[in-house]
């Protein structure tokens, strides 16, 4: 009889477990916020465990590159020098191209990029699986980070916060499944959405037939999403592939490797909705 | 006591995950560290203790490692939990090979029940390779046994020490 009771509250305690986090799995998915207040408890409670287990990887991942960045270092010292004198070279012819866009834009009447506030940060761990593709950064509401900031690294976006607390942030990258940016083609122009696959690859969509995008081509940010500024590379187009409904999935190389990154900056103002009004025109207050 | 003990296992399996996604970002595709406990708890406690683990265990995950449904891991490894926890309380599963074998099948049940409720809840995602879910499995399996053998050789220590 005693056993018979045990088990029938360990099927009431499993039923009331599994409906609550039911519970909490559609509460995350509409964003509700008891769920947000769950989250913060368990990652405050859990934080300085992940904050020195990220940071003795960090260590290990550093020793490890350290022995093999040595024997790369000589060849490619060798190869930068060569490198360097061909850009001094263009730097020149591209300093007189930069004067004379200035001068272009200001004829044009349009505003400069504005260079938005921000803040570095340093990857405290990954977690690239097919169904997240998250990475965690040591910078958290004390620094001024919120949910929906974007963040880059040095040459290309990298994802836009999802969650965070007081000391970190939780980062869906570009490759994630349920990532989508608006993405322009650099050349040819040609706009569409670049939604990860849980890959290595993205595929940029909803891009006419007849866009003109060619293999290599670059695909950066467009700005229209709200959430990144134009202009932040998103990756290179390696295959095109044509629909019956008129257009085209492109499929690209992401800009970064999101594996071997460690330091990344967090966009503090969200800058591509503000900028693409026309300037001039006054806001309705 | 056994509530510190628990969290302090939770503990290391978050810092071992957290760790090894920091040296090996592509980890937790091959090892899910967080379901040791889960295991572990259902196979050498009772149904309940591998339920409860189960559900901090998938809750710690999700915290830290999930950006779309929280919640998601935690409903697995409850489940997981508690079926081996009613399978650990019915047969003798105090041998290597079936502590693997649970390893294994837990971790298996994990990775398609994850997929079932992505579906499920309109997520989507990106289906794993076979052969990394039979990796993952077989890794997982190992680190239970693994697990096993630590605190067997623990206690052992103990009780050879108390013979003293």
């Amino acid at each position: 009889m005693p056993v018979m009771s045990t088990t029938r509250t360990n099927v009431i305690l499993l039923i009331a477990l599994l409906f609550g986090q039911l519970a909490l799995m559609s509460g995350s998915v509409r964003e509700a916020r008891e769920t947000t207040v769950l989250r913060g408890w368990v990652s405050r409670f859990t934080a300085p465990i992940v904050s020195i287990a990220g940071a003795i990887g960090g260590g290990f991942a550093g020793l490890g590159g350290g022995a093999s960045d040595i024997l790369a270092v000589h060849a490619r010292n060798r190869d930068l020098e060569t490198e360097l004198e061909r850009l001094r070279t263009e730097l020149r012819v591209s300093r007189v191209a930069t004067a004379e866009n200035d001068r272009l834009r200001e004829l044009l009447g349009m505003r400069e990029n504005l260079v938005p506030r921000s803040i570095g940060a340093s990857v405290v761990t990954s977690h690239l699986t097919g169904q997240n593709m998250v990475i965690v950064l040591d910078r958290g509401t004390n620094d001024g980070v919120r949910v929906d900031l974007p963040v880059v690294a040095w040459g290309g976006a990298v994802g836009r916060v999802v969650e965070v607390d007081n000391g970190h942030a939780l980062v869906r990258l570009l490759t994630d499944p349920n990532s989508g940016v608006a993405g322009i083609a650099q050349d040819s122009r040609a706009q569409g959405m670049v939604v990860g696959q849980g890959t290595d690859v993205l595929d940029l969509l909803y891009v006419p037939r007849f866009s003109g995008v060619i293999h290599g081509d670059r695909v950066v940010t467009s700005g229209i999403d709200g959430i990144f500024p134009r202009g932040f590379g998103v990756g290179q187009v390696i295959a095109i592939q044509e629909k019956p409904d008129g257009s085209q999935t492109i499929r690209l190389r992401p800009e970064l490797d999101y594996r071997t990154m460690e330091d990344v900056m967090i966009l503090l103002e969200p800058t591509g909705g503000e900028m693409l009004a026309p300037s001039g025109v006054e806001r309705p207050r | 006591m056994k509530l510190l003990t628990v969290i302090a296992v939770l503990a290391i399996g978050l810092a071992l995950q957290t760790g090894l996604g920091r040296v090996w970002p592509d980890a937790p595709r091959y090892v899910d560290v967080m379901m040791v406990p889960v295991v572990w708890y259902a196979i050498a406690g009772s149904q309940r203790s591998g339920m409860l683990v189960g559900c901090a265990s998938g809750l710690v995950q999700d915290a830290w490692f999930q950006a779309a449904a929280f919640g998601i891991s935690g409903f697995k490894k409850t489940l997981i939990g508690w079926v081996l926890g009613g399978l650990g309380s019915r047969f003798d599963l105090n041998s290597t090979p079936s502590r693997f074998v649970f390893g294994a099948v837990a971790t298996l049940s994990d990775s398609l029940l994850g997929l079932a409720l992505r579906q499920l809840l309109d997520q989507a995602s990106a289906a794993p390779h076979p052969l990394e879910i039979v990796i993952k499995a077989i890794v997982t399996g190992v680190l239970v046994v693994v697990a096993f053998g630590m605190t067997g050789w623990r206690e052992g220590k103990r009780g050879r020490r108390s013979l003293k």
